[in-house]
């Protein structure tokens, strides 16, 4: 009889170390769960810092334009003779995808966000572009992963 | 005598799987409206860029992603406790706290880009409880809780050179 208890109390014990690790692991997923709200902000900043920030911000200096702090832009910036101060970086990635050259993109990117710092630890970039003469065709510009 | 014992344990075991299952449902959906109920723009971030987007006149340094360098040295001239404080943390009541602290600065290629001869705005405890210039590398030391919100800008980090900068805006609770 009295091993009867022996087997109650394991019972006991067994549900309750499943319980402990039932709770563990719904928390910990809760926990290590990505903070969305500020991934969502930070990715909507760099879209509109991209949008906001002309070439002529970075590299119109007293030296005359193409003379910019990021090399990978100063190389972009004299390889097609940019001489257009309003031209947003956007537009810029535009024309270098257009002339098929987005190693220069990918560089920029780097750049100006990852080896800048701009980027926070333990957040991650990527940045994509739908063609418009391509509907559904989506090419990863940063990091790039097919070289063309 | 057998077949009986057998069906009792299958049938304990099943109530235990249901019984486990059931209270992980429990906890899960009680997180969850304890997880949802709690962020909010302060949390975030928003509302403390949102704050700092709305400065008027001659403070108002940040617009656009782009920091007014004349601006940005005539805001960090303010007083702290009664004016640079109160304009960060406007309409923030989780940081309403006399206790609560801002320190704000710009970083670039793990480099603080001063803020004229300064290198970051705001006050926080020190080491022996006394107010003073923020230290970037560890603000809340003195207090329980940090939240840190950035934002990519562009600055001039140098005489004709501008360059994109990280602010970050860290608020010390308690």
């Amino acid at each position: 009889m009295n091993r009867k208890g022996y087997f109650y109390t394991f019972d006991a014990v067994l549900a309750v170390i499943i319980l402990i690790i039932g709770i563990i692991l719904i928390a910990g997923f809760y926990m290590y769960a990505p903070d969305k709200g500020k991934t969502e902000d930070l990715s909507s900043d760099m879209a509109a810092l991209l949008s906001d920030v002309s070439v002529g911000d970075l590299c119109g200096g007293v030296q005359g334009m193409c003379s910019c702090p990021y090399p990978a832009l100063q190389g972009a910036c004299k390889g097609y003779a940019i001489s257009e101060q309003d031209m947003s970086m956007l537009q810029l990635f535009g024309l270098l995808y257009f002339k098929n050259n987005r190693t220069a993109i990918d560089s920029i990117v780097d750049q100006m966000f990852v080896q800048s710092g701009a980027l926070p630890e333990g957040y991650g970039l990527q940045l994509m572009l739908q063609d418009p003469k391509h509907p559904g065709k989506i090419e990863q510009l940063y990091p790039l992963v097919n070289k063309p | 005598m057998r077949h009986v014992k057998a069906q009792v344990t299958s049938l304990d075991i099943i109530i235990s799987i249901i019984i486990v299952l059931v209270m992980m449902g429990v906890i899960a959906v009680i997180l969850t409206m304890f997880f949802e109920a709690s962020p909010s723009r302060e949390y975030y971030g928003g509302q403390v860029f949102t704050n700092v987007e709305s400065l008027n006149g001659s403070i108002a340094f940040l617009s656009d992603h782009r920091v007014d360098e004349a601006k940005l040295v005539a805001f960090s001239g303010l007083d702290y406790e009664s004016r640079i404080k109160p304009l960060v943390l406007a309409d923030m009541e989780r940081f309403s706290s006399i206790k609560d602290d801002v320190c704000i600065f710009f970083t670039a290629e793990n480099q603080i880009i001063p803020v004229g001869n300064k290198d970051t705005i705001g006050m926080t405890l020190g080491p022996g409880g006394t107010k003073a210039a923020c230290d970037p590398n560890d603000p809340c030391r003195e207090y329980r809780e940090s939240f840190a919100y950035v934002k990519p800008v562009l600055r001039q980090s140098g005489p004709d050179e501008n360059r994109i900068a990280k602010m970050s805006i860290v608020v010390c609770a308690g």
